[in-house]
């Protein structure tokens, strides 16, 4: 079985937006619509703490769909526009077949995850964006994250989880059900709290919080021994 | 008394409740003269690409966030598509933002300028009345301005006023040696300097010689990182997981910030400091280390000017006073001066004599005391730095900074606790009291010891690349600077942004006369104001001061850019630039280390051209003016020569490119604009590194001594104009109140409650990305963040609309409760144009742009102000 | 011929003429009635064609509150027609006698609200046109696909038993087959509502609408609006001449709306006992309700409620206008119920940040300020109550159209 998911590192994130923004870019997005959002644990507004000074407080938790094993939304889609696939586990979302009665918005319990085109899709500017291969946005239907299904095709990860493109490191993409894979390992040393628990939706996004925990620095350590090695005139040349 | 940051408990995540936050204030965007910001195209008139015949180009962003960042763009059927990061040598860097992945809706912002444009006559400037004109007509309307005032005037009547919208090399600035650089120099213009963020590096540079930090890759190696007025997770986003990962290694993170900012969120302890008061707590730190006996005698002995014997008329007692005559090295070209070495003197306690302190004899140099020395009493550098820093302890500083004594103690034994890393942001120098910033964080680890070994350092994350050859700049030919030929040698004259109200009003500066030494006021006129990569009418502070004293005594006005910003709005002609991937560059500014190339991904859009090629086609019609001292009727005046500058920009951008890559230290790392572009990436020679260690393991600096020199026995301002100063106040680090924030003037504090601050967000990059749609998405409006007790006060609720204001104008914004604001502040971010504020009038306005006579810096944090509910 | 022939021709003419209302016939009032409904159902039909083509986003729903108006009627509606087959099938079915006749109108009534709910459903529909869908690839673990079954057979069900009560009111039918369709029929209204309370109360998603009360609770609500609206019909035919109905049929069913009314009051209690008691975040249901936003469909509702109970079980409240009244603040009194559920469920979001930007595609930008507890999440725009007024107004042209041409009125005995 395959079991598809994040990990998203609490500490590390810090609010910034960039994965937003990568799967904004990747997916075409209309105006005014974002499936992926940073929520600010804190304050009323984002990016305000909570509490009173000295003991102020401020977290970031992005949220997408979640993609969970015990959907709410799967079950009471009426024409089956939106299942788990059987083979990796997201949640997928038909926009031919989707009628637009928003039932899946009424069902799920990760307020804001699922988003309805009310209007045309609009565009600020007049081409497609993203890697290639993103489904076209239609009127009156429901969409949300598809763990970039598309991408998943051609063996690459969501956008969102590209190597390097969340500036804090805070993201992790894999299998579940794999325990080899990264975000088993994190799973396993770190726990991992999930959202809304209580919903028995079983959600596939699970939140860390490394910190100080230590870090596979093999990646800051191995540059440091090759240029160590090469120190001194010797130019080090990179490869496309 | 604030002890650790709270533990972020782990809360059970169900239901509603664990989050509390509600949505954003909601925003009536106001677009530009209701252009196509938030319209747009629908669906169907979407252009449909197919993937198959994609091709890539890994092109640099060149904005001024320190990120540089590497960025593959994706091209398809033409257009540029996607964005993601391209690899640099270390992955560590590898990276983009929400900003970079925006880059399209600048390309093809629908309100973009492609053509040239000119204000329509009979209409006023700043309300956008504009023809578009030809290349043609807009070099024959320029070139004939520049003429006409250079034949009147001189050809410095021609201010060039650049700042860092684009870091680039040959196009853009950021102090690099550009083709406007060449072309400022060889025609005398007057190069208008953008005073910006250079305080803290004149007074760094006083003690250890420039900006020497190591880079954040070394903080995995610290046991502290200490944070200076330094928004890392929102003005320099990319930097956090280094930070982190130094965390991750066992660092402890100290954030020193009057701002709850996200990186306090994330710190071990955060110290909410009063803004404009670092250095008194960096002396109150010095002095619980010493009194503590903390301070590192050793290091302080052999390594700083601590042994040097001053004398009473505060300069160094040196081996020339001892009767050692000095030597003096001629200059080695025309351009540098001569060499004095006349070696400074220090008090040895083995021998009870002053002996020279190079010469290596010294085995027990006294670092405190007074000596009297050839009858004179003289006190060593440490000593002075005592008597300093012996006035701020604990309890006298607690008041000036806004900590207790214990957060201060506490925080001088985390200095003294090292490796430590102190990293600096530009936030505590935009003060009027900037430069001793940098002097006195310069010197605080140098009293432990915290220089020239893993894990220690103190700076900033900004490099020059310091492998550029800039005599292509000044010289007609490389040969020519090889023989050093003074015939074929230009330079302009330099005047910052801020004096300019002044010069304009008097007709005059303060220039250096090379024959007496002196600074001389010269008549200097300036008719025509050129600003390329930069929105100063926006990012330069005291906005209708801009607008009255310096603006409007400009005859004309030229601007290239791309975008409608507040300055293209008052200026009289825009000339279109490409935008970054549309030009190939080498690219050499950042904090990663790495040097680049930038392909071209796209053709310049539209009519847009390069600074390079607008001087290409421009040149051919400047004349040439020299100086001749009979014309005039022997009053002296500038003669056409007969000839057009074009002459001296024959070069390809390749070609001059290569001429400014050409040097040994380019050479020795094998930098060449061929091997950039085989490369795309390659190290630069100053990351990772520890610039502190030298060849020996010891610690050396870049100073006149080699040795950390924090009394500085001839202080200089940044600009020198003849202005008189403090001189013995800038000897040593001292504490004063500032203009505004901190400053000691009751009354004023009276009638102007607040400080305002801003900060650096993370949905633009000063000015840049101002109209791009999905980050106003984002970021709808402007907003400032007020401690709800200061706006419950004042009868403010969350998300009320408020004005901000004193005598040098207002803003209007909405206000925003953020409990980890310090009370008596406010925080904004900035890069709003004036349009978008509710009534027209922005933040730059509030901001003082008078310098500071040391300084000359732009004193964005010095802000006092009111605050109020706004009616209208 | 002879006369008795004829006689007996025309007198089984007369009485199937009799038995139409022919309610146009010289009635203008009615006519005018009708008129205008046809006008605003064309006005309807137009609005809901630019809903489909200018956007939803023309609706006041948005993510946040992605339901609304449609859907608050369309249980309006549902319960409306449920109940009033209720009405006419339980005598038959318990044999408690009837209530004077009225079966057939009442019969007519719940079909007309059915169709309305059907037409609620469609009208809220992103895409319309892709209803084949639904039975092209129906998922059967779906309660909205219950619903559509439901609905879809009990509207086969309800026009049958329409036919059949005019089969056996010529004596075609036998009693044993009346009583059973009565019971079908009976089931299938309850059924219907049941499974569109399910719809609601099988989400976990939303705290108020997670209870198993739902169910029985919607068939009270159902009673009760199904009640009162064949009370209204009755009352208002009985006006214009076109039925009689005895004082006592009145007392009967004016009494069993207020014993409709208790019970759905103390449903009502035990749901809100139920969230209070815990304190905590369930409580904040119970403060929403009384003294948030929907405190005043809240507090209505409970008014009315009251009022309905003294004037269905004091003897001398019991005049005929305020029996009116208080059947026409009934149904207002059960759309309040429907509001609180629907608008009462998005109120209160799982999870507060619940949009991105403050952009049209928000709930801020149609003013709802931060804080979802402080002002009411949602409020119909005005081509939601456009397209709304078009649906009511076809029902009333519907029931009108019928009234005339079926042969509905009361068999004189």
């Amino acid at each position: 079985m395959t079991r598809l998911g994040m990990v998203i590192d609490t500490f590390r994130c810090i609010g910034c937006h960039t994965c937003a923004m990568a799967c904004k870019l990747e997916n075409n997005l209309p105006n005014n619509n974002w499936w992926n959002r940073v929520l600010t644990v804190g304050g009323e507004d984002m990016d305000t703490p909570g509490g009173i000074y000295p003991n102020l407080s401020k977290k970031y938790f992005t949220l997408g769909c979640q993609h969970c094993t015990n959907p709410a939304c799967t079950r009471v889609c009426p024409v089956g526009a939106t299942y788990k696939r059987e083979e990796d586990g997201v949640v997928f979302q038909d926009y031919d077949k989707c009628i637009g009665c928003r039932m899946c918005m009424a069902a799920c319990p990760y307020t804001g995850v699922r988003n309805f085109n009310w209007e045309e899709p609009q565009y600020y500017v007049g081409i497609q964006t993203g890697s290639g291969g993103a489904p076209t946005h239609k009127k009156h239907t429901v969409e949300k994250c598809t763990l970039c299904a598309h991408r998943l095709a051609r063996g690459e990860e969501p956008a969102c989880c590209q190597d390097s493109i969340c500036p804090g490191r805070a993201r992790y993409f894999g299998d579940f059900d794999d325990p080899s894979s990264k975000v088993s390992q994190l799973l396993a040393r770190y726990g991992g709290e999930q959202l809304l628990s209580d919903m028995q939706t079983e959600p596939n996004i699970y939140y860390i919080d490394s910190r100080g925990a230590g870090k596979d620095l093999s990646i800051a350590n191995a540059y440091k021994e090759a240029l160590n090695k090469t120190a001194g005139s010797e130019a080090v040349v990179a490869s496309h | 008394m604030l002890e650790d940051t709270p533990a972020l408990e782990s809360r059970a995540l169900t239901r509603r409740g664990f989050l509390k936050t509600s949505a954003l204030v909601a925003g009536a965007l106001a677009a530009y003269g209701g252009t196509t910001l938030l319209s747009g195209c629908d669906q169907n008139s979407i252009v449909q690409m197919t993937s198959n015949d994609d091709t890539y180009a890994n092109c640099i962003c060149r904005v001024n966030c320190f990120g540089a960042c590497r960025i593959k763009c994706t091209i398809r059927e033409g257009k540029i598509v996607n964005f993601a990061p391209a690899p640099l040598l270390d992955p560590n860097y590898n990276r983009i933002c929400l900003r970079g992945l925006t880059h399209f809706q600048r390309i093809y912002d629908p309100d973009r300028i492609l053509y040239p444009l000119k204000r329509i006559e009979g209409t006023k400037r700043g309300t956008n009345e504009f023809e578009q004109i030809t290349w043609d007509e807009a070099i024959e309307l320029f070139s004939s301005k520049i003429n006409e005032a250079a034949e009147k005037y001189g050809p410095q009547s021609l201010g060039i006023w650049g700042a860092s919208g684009s870091l680039s090399t040959i196009n853009g600035g950021g102090g690099t040696p550009s083709f406007m650089f060449r072309f400022c120099n060889f025609q005398g213009a007057t190069n208008i300097q953008n005073s910006v963020d250079m305080a803290q590096s004149h007074g760094q540079s006083r003690v250890v010689g420039g900006n020497m930090s190591s880079g954040l890759g070394d903080l995995i190696n610290s046991k502290y990182i200490v944070t200076w007025g330094y928004n890392a997770t929102e003005s320099t986003i990319h930097s956090w997981h280094l930070i982190a990962d130094g965390i991750d290694a066992g660092a402890k993170l100290v954030v020193i910030d009057p701002t709850y900012t996200t990186l306090a969120s994330k710190a071990d302890k955060w110290f909410q400091v009063k803004p404009g008061t670092d250095v008194a707590l960096a002396l109150s730190l010095m002095n619980v280390i010493y009194s503590n006996n903390l301070h590192d005698v050793d290091f302080l002995t052999n390594y700083t000017c601590a042994p040097f014997l001053v004398k009473p008329d505060g300069t160094y007692l040196r081996m020339s006073d001892l009767g050692m005559p000095a030597q003096t090295i001629p200059a080695a070209s025309p351009l540098s001066a001569p060499t004095v070495i006349d070696p400074i003197a220090v008090w040895d306690t083995a021998t009870d004599a002053a002996v020279n302190s190079e010469d290596g004899l010294a085995k027990t140099p006294a670092i405190e005391g007074t000596f009297t020395v050839a009858g004179q009493k003289c006190k060593t550098a440490f000593s002075h730095l005592i008597d300093e820093f012996s006035k701020y302890d604990p309890e006298f500083a607690s008041e000036i900074v806004g900590l207790t004594p214990m957060q201060i103690k506490e925080l001088a034994l985390i200095c003294a606790d090292g490796p430590v890393a102190h990293l600096s942001g530009y936030g505590n120098q935009a003060y009027s009291t900037g430069v001793t910033v940098g002097a006195a964080l310069a010197t605080l680890p140098a009293i432990t010891g915290n220089y020239g070994y893993e894990g220690a350092q103190q700076g900033t994350h900004w490099k020059f690349f310091p492998g550029f050859n800039y005599m292509p700049t000044m010289f007609e030919s490389l040969a020519d600077a090889a023989n050093m030929d003074m015939t074929k040698f230009h330079s302009a004259k330099t005047i910052p942004n801020m004096c300019l109200p002044d010069v304009l009003e008097k007709g005059t500066f303060g220039f250096l006369d090379s024959t007496t030494g002196t600074y001389k006021e010269t008549d200097w006129s300036l008719k025509i104001l050129w600003q390329y990569v930069g929105n100063p009418m926006s990012n330069t502070g005291g906005t209708n001061i801009l607008k009255e004293k310096v603006f409007s005594k400009f005859d004309f006005v030229v601007t290239s850019d791309n975008t409608f910003t507040d300055t293209c709005l008052w200026s009289d002609l825009i000339l279109p630039i490409p935008h970054y991937f549309e030009q190939a560059e080498v690219h050499a500014s950042g904090e990663h280390g790495f040097i680049m190339y930038s392909e071209k991904a796209l053709e310049p859009m539209g009519e847009s051209k390069s600074d390079a090629d607008i001087l290409r086609a421009l040149t051919p019609k400047v004349k040439e003016w020299k100086f001749d001292a009979t014309a005039n009727s022997g009053k002296g005046g500038y003669v056409w020569t007969g000839e057009y500058m074009a002459k001296f920009f024959t070069q390809t951008d390749d070609e001059y490119t290569q001429d400014i890559l050409t040097s040994e230290y380019c050479a020795n790392l094998n930098i060449s604009v061929d091997s950039l572009k085989k490369n795309g990436c390659m190290y630069d020679g100053t990351n990772p590194g520890i610039p502190m260690k030298g060849a020996d393991g010891r610690p050396t600096f870049l100073t006149e001594t080699g040795k950390v020199m924090f009394y500085t026995e001839h202080p200089a301002p940044r600009v020198n104009w003849g202005q008189k100063f403090d001189i013995d106040f800038e000897r040593l680090p001292r504490y004063k109140g500032s203009f505004e924030a901190s400053s000691d003037d009751v009354d004023l504090r009276k009638k102007f409650k607040f400080v305002i601050m801003s900060e650096r967000p993370r949905f633009r990059v000063h000015s840049s990305w101002w109209s791009a749609p999905w980050l106003r998405e984002l970021e709808p409006e402007p907003i400032v963040k007020i401690n709800p007790e200061d706006a419950k006060s004042l009868g403010i609720n969350n998300h009320d609309y408020v004005k901000v204001s004193n005598d040098r104008g207002h803003a209007i914004a909405k206000a925003i409760y953020h409990a980890g604001i310090r009370q008596g502040t406010v925080v904004y971010p900035k890069g709003w144009q004036e349009h978008q504020h509710k009534d027209g009038h922005g933040w730059s306005d509030l901001v003082n742009p008078e310098p500071d006579l040391v300084g000359v810096n732009g004193n964005f944090m010095d802000v006092l102000a009111n605050i109020e509910l706004w009616k209208g | 011929m002879s006369d008795s022939v004829l006689s007996g021709a025309s007198r089984a003419s007369e009485t199937a003429n009799n038995q139409k209302t022919g309610i146009l016939k010289g009635n203008k009032v009615v006519s005018a009635t009708l008129g205008v409904a046809i006008v605003l159902t064309i006005l309807g039909i137009g609005l809901w064609v630019f809903q489909l083509w200018g956007g939803m986003l023309n609706t006041n729903m948005r993510n946040l509150s992605s339901w609304g108006l449609y859907i608050i009627l369309f249980m309006l509606f549902v319960g409306l027609s449920a109940g009033g087959l209720i009405i006419s099938s339980i005598p038959k079915v318990t044999g408690l006698g009837d209530f004077g006749g009225i079966n057939k109108i009442a019969i007519w009534t719940s079909i007309t609200c059915t169709l309305l709910a059907v037409g609620f459903v469609v009208v809220d529909l992103g895409s319309p046109w892709k209803v084949w869908e639904l039975f092209a690839y129906a998922n059967f673990s779906s309660p909205l696909m219950w619903d559509i079954i439901a609905l879809s057979l009990y509207l086969i069900i309800s026009i049958i038993y329409l036919w059949a009560t005019l089969r056996y009111e010529k004596g075609k039918l036998s009693n044993t087959g009346m009583r059973a369709l009565s019971a079908i029929a009976l089931v299938a209204a309850c059924a219907v509502h049941t499974v569109t309370a399910w719809i609601f109360g099988l989400q976990i998603s939303h705290e108020f609408w997670y209870t198993a009360l739902l169910g029985p609770w919607f068939i009270s609500s159902a009673l009760l609006s199904g009640l009162a609206l064949v009370l209204i019909v009755v009352f208002a035919l009985s006006k214009l001449g076109y039925v009689q109905i005895k004082r006592e049929n009145i007392l009967k069913m004016t009494k069993l709306l207020g014993v409709f009314t208790a019970i759905d009051l103390y449903f009502f209690a035990c749901d809100l006992l139920t969230s209070g008691f815990v304190g905590g975040e369930s409580a904040a249901v119970v403060t929403m309700l009384t003294q948030g936003p929907l405190a005043l469909f809240f507090w209505f509702e409970i008014a009315v409620g009251v009022a309905a109970m003294f004037i269905a079980f004091v003897p001398k409240f019991r005049r005929n206008g305020a029996i009116v009244f208080a059947s026409c603040v009934s149904i207002l009194a059960i759309l309040c119920k429907r509001i609180q559920l629907l608008i009462g469920g998005f109120q209160i979001p799982n999870i507060d940040y619940w949009s991105t930007t403050t952009g049209p595609h928000s709930v801020e930008y149609l003013g709802v300020p931060g804080g979802s507890l402080s002002s009411l999440i949602y409020a119909p725009s005005l081509l939601e109550l456009g397209v709304a007024f078009g649906v009511v107004a076809l029902g009333v042209a519907i029931l009108i159209i019928g009234l005339h041409l079926l042969p509905l009125k009361p068999l004189k005995k």
